[in-house]
């Protein structure tokens, strides 16, 4: 290896890395506010890069019709509880969101798709038919049972990732897609070429977490998710909704995961189980911070980048197997070190 | 009435015997793969209901077995301290569960130490590494997998079709 592969792989490494720096970031927030071990998040990954490869293919993309469902499943959940609540005043509201917003994306898809709308459209249209599905979600497979211990939680988590998977190939199909780069422009730096989609992610990637930092910092509604994550009893007494919290937690993961998709979706092939793995390794970054610290969370993620860029090059057909071995001592590590702190359930 | 978990189970094992000689040969499949899978939940009603421990990482321990008991079948040229599992499915069947119990003990040796959800966790992390360690390595075929395994013979009838 000389120095210009070593720098190859580097970027390389770092490209990925932003990208599972991104999705442990979800994954932390996930996880502090409604303390569900998110193993769906990958699912977003493929699904929000599959529906903007149905686009440019010209074909409707199968998330329509799970976004209908979801919603139809969601408004008769919602208002059902809502009549038996005697809260009546709220079903407008759960009609518009599940029954209405899906009908006018459906409109949107089917007025897009003979006409090849440009880039950012189709991945604003994209990111409007994947997103909403995490709330709903939430609201479908986690609400009902948020008070569970954790481990009750991760069983539901990894329900719903089988769910997912199962439903983006009766979707999707079994064979990959790509889709077009962002621009086709490329740098010199140095030795190495640098392609326009690879600043494209760090670009995004370096967005994406500092309008995170500032919608926790500077927002109310970040605030009530920080304050949720603290302690949820007592943002609950001081009048946060932990159902809206959850939502809005889930509403980020969903909207950085799909982003994300759509994201290396010029890079990689993506099928419909790619996402499992690619959001496997988010989480490995993401559980070297402890499922706690963002920073701790993002540079995890870096390194786990890194390692598989480079054990690529000497052992490719291992690189997974490197990669998910390494995570035990890491378990190990974190188990021993945060062992003394009971959960406190 | 309160059904005897006795009468149960001589009842199912009535029905057992009798569902071959009366159904068609496809519900026999059938029921010969929920038998498999059977297997594979006793363990984790062991592990998990009994032990209180979760496990998302059994489906390795059911590769390890299958994959070292059609090697051991299948392989031409044993080296001689294992020429005697390949000789018949029997042995190499013993060899398999003697293999799969000697890696699980070293997993559980790691991996027990896990608390609260980083169990879990944990063994999600070694299915998925031993089923892409399974998949890339040459010698047991690699994703192909390993065909032309000999069935197992049982007083002379072998193990082989569906009934």
């Amino acid at each position: 290896m000389d120095l210009q592969i070593a720098l190859l792989l580097g970027q390389d490494g770092i490209t990925n890395g932003a990208i599972y720096a991104l999705l442990s970031l979800a994954l932390v927030l996930v996880f502090a506010v409604t303390r569900v071990i998110f193993i769906p998040q990958g699912e977003f990954v493929a699904l929000g890069a599959l529906t903007l490869a149905s686009f440019q293919a010209g074909k409707t993309p199968g998330t329509l019709w799970l976004l209908l469902g979801a919603g139809v499943a969601v408004a008769m959940v919602d208002v059902f509880a809502s009549l038996r609540g005697g809260a009546k005043r709220r079903i407008p509201q759960i009609l518009l969101w599940n029954l209405v917003y899906p009908a006018l994306a459906a409109a949107a898809v089917f007025f897009a798709r003979p006409v090849q709308w440009p880039l950012a459209a189709q991945v604003l249209l994209s990111l409007a038919l994947v997103v909403p599905l995490g709330p709903m979600v939430y609201r479908l497979a986690f609400q009902p049972v948020a008070e569970a211990s954790v481990l009750v939680l991760l069983i539901v988590a990894v329900a719903v990732h089988l769910a997912l998977v199962g439903l983006g190939l009766l979707f999707f199909g079994a064979e990959g897609s790509r889709t077009m780069v962002f621009s086709e422009a490329s740098f010199q730096l140095g030795s190495i070429e640098v392609t326009g989609q690879t600043l494209w992610v760090l670009g995004s990637s370096a967005f994406l977490i500092v309008a995170l930092y500032l919608f926790f910092g500077r927002t109310i509604y970040g605030k009530a998710l920080r304050a949720t994550a603290i302690n949820r009893t007592g943002a609950r007494l001081m009048g946060v909704s932990t159902v809206l919290a959850g939502k809005l937690s889930f509403l980020l993961a969903a909207l950085i995961g799909a982003f994300s998709g759509i994201l290396i979706a010029p890079i990689t092939t993506i099928y419909y189980d790619t996402g499992f793995l690619i959001g496997l390794k988010g989480f490995v970054g993401a559980i070297v911070g402890g499922l706690a610290s963002y920073p701790i969370a993002a540079a995890g993620a870096l390194l786990v980048g890194l390692l598989e860029a480079y054990s690529s090059f000497w052992a490719s057909a291992y690189k997974e197997v490197i990669v998910f071995t390494l995570i035990i001592p890491v378990l190990v590590w974190r188990s021993l070190a945060t062992h003394h702190v009971e959960e406190d359930e | 009435m309160r059904v005897n978990s006795r009468t149960v189970l001589a009842f199912f094992l009535v029905m057992l015997g009798l569902g071959p000689l009366v159904l068609p040969e496809f519900y026999v499949t059938l029921l010969n793969y929920i038998g498999l899978y059977a297997i594979v939940t006793l363990g984790l009603v062991l592990l998990t209901g009994v032990g209180g421990l979760i496990s998302f990482g059994q489906a390795a321990f059911v590769g390890l077995g299958a994959y070292s008991t059609a090697y051991l079948s299948t392989a031409i040229d044993l080296p001689v301290w294992l020429a005697p599992f390949g000789n018949s499915p029997w042995l190499a069947l013993l060899a398999g569960l003697l293999l799969t119990a000697a890696v699980a003990t070293v997993l559980g040796l790691l991996t027990l130490r896990l608390s609260g959800h980083y169990l879990p966790l944990g063994t999600i992390a070694w299915g998925i590494s031993i089923y892409f360690l399974f998949g890339n390595l040459a010698f047991i075929g690699g994703h192909t997998g390993i065909t032309g395994i000999p069935p197992l013979n049982l007083l002379g009838m072998e193990v082989k079709s569906g009934r």
